[in-house]
């Protein structure tokens, strides 16, 4: 997809006029979140894979990777392309939440690719500030994660 | 002039089998040793006679049977190395020549996207790699003389199509294949790997299903892979879907 400079612009108006903090605003398999902060001001991604539209998601990403990085330039970014995973298996509790004071080194989340799980680490210690991606979510290369500060 | 065996600046490995009676999981065990930064060098494997807590993707678990081969490996990644998810074809094609040697019928061994191995359909391998670091903990189990009956996807052993090789002596074999795999990894890189791979796999056109982490499920022909090693799945309106993780099955097979 392209993406909507004008409706992010508007969604950012909206964002100063109003005070909130963030709007999201979803249209089919098209999601836009507009946030406010020291950490990521502006982000714009794509909803899970639609299962008709091949190639929108990795426009969707680069978009993503485009607009987030600026921002979150601090962030953990994905070693590569794959598949991320905000917990060890399906029913467990994930590795780490926003406010969570981590360690360098402690595992944050898992990347997969061709069945290699690679765990994403913490380059240093500090708190998850910003968790960039959801569970089961497919993930571009050097796209942003998590923020630890 | 030949080809050097390994690269010059690798050290040589020795082959070294360590065999334990019971763990929870060979891969776990030598994540463990790495975390306690003790040598694990390559060309060691840590095989189970039983695993209790064997790993699977996505929480599943792998179970054992006596006989079985379970056993885990090292790859220390170097900066000079392809990109380590390829190490997944690597594994997947020296369990497939370890099998190969072991079998009456080579036409009925298949290899699924990206390292499943499958005997007339029935899933008789799997392969889970898992990064620590700059090293990849390969674990592979293998159904040599028994294999669990799972409702939801087909499984199958050697031991119904003859008679089953001794374990210690496919471990051998399996250790021996893997690491004149992981050699021509190292010396020729992935594209030559991804063609072997393919002429051991599942042929071109075969129609396949992948369901991703978010539970979606696309069907499709399989139409290659991509120079990283992804899955290219041709939908039904001509586009052509790029899976890096997923489960895959193959319909009507």
């Amino acid at each position: 997809m392209n993406v909507d400079t004008k409706l992010v612009r508007e969604l950012a108006e909206l964002l100063s006029e109003t005070g909130l903090t963030e709007i999201e605003v979803e249209d089919g398999d098209r999601k836009i979140k507009v946030s406010r902060g020291s950490v990521a001001p502006v982000q714009a991604f794509a909803a899970p894979a639609p299962v008709a539209a091949a190639p929108a998601p990795a426009a969707a990403a680069e978009a993503a990777q485009a607009a987030v990085a600026e921002s979150a330039a601090n962030a953990i970014k994905s070693p590569m392309v794959g598949t991320a995973y905000l917990s060890p298996e399906p029913t467990a509790d994930a590795f780490v939440k926003v406010g969570d004071k981590v360690s360098a080194g402690d595992t944050l989340l898992i990347v997969e690719a061709m069945k290699v799980m690679n765990p994403i680490t913490a380059t240093a210690g500090g708190t998850v500030k910003q968790i960039l991606v959801e569970n089961g979510q497919p993930v571009e290369y050097d796209q942003p994660l998590i923020v630890v500060a | 002039m030949a080809p050097p065996r390994r690269c010059s600046s690798l050290p040589d490995k020795p082959i070294r089998i360590e065999l334990i009676e019971q763990t929870g999981s060979t891969s776990a065990d030598l994540l463990q040793r790495l975390a306690a930064l003790e040598p694990v060098e390559e060309g060691m494997w840590l095989v189970a006679e039983r695993q209790i807590a064997g790993r699977g993707r996505q929480g599943r678990s792998w179970l054992d049977g006596p006989g079985n081969f379970m056993g885990s490996t090292t790859v220390h990644i170097y900066p000079q190395d392809p990109p380590a998810p390829t190490l997944s074809f690597a594994a997947a094609l020296a369990t497939y020549e370890a099998v190969l040697t072991h079998l009456a019928t080579p036409q009925a061994l298949q290899l699924k996207w990206p390292n499943d191995l499958l005997l007339g359909g029935a899933k008789i391998a799997g392969i889970l790699l898992e990064r620590s670091g700059n090293v990849a903990v390969v674990g592979i189990g293998v159904n040599l003389t028994a294999s669990p009956q799972l409702g939801d996807r087909k499984t199958g052993h050697l031991a119904e199509r003859g008679p089953a090789p001794d374990r210690d002596a496919f471990a051998r074999d399996l250790a021996a294949s893997f690491d004149r795999e992981l050699d021509r990894w190292r010396q020729y890189g992935t594209e030559p790997l991804l063609k072997r791979w393919l002429a051991a796999a599942h042929p071109l056109g075969s129609s396949l299903a992948v369901h991703n982490a978010e539970g979606v499920r696309e069907t499709g022909e399989f139409a290659g892979l991509e120079p990283d090693g992804a899955l290219r799945l041709r939908l039904a309106d001509g586009a052509v879907r790029v899976v890096h993780a997923g489960d895959v099955t193959i319909e009507g097979g």
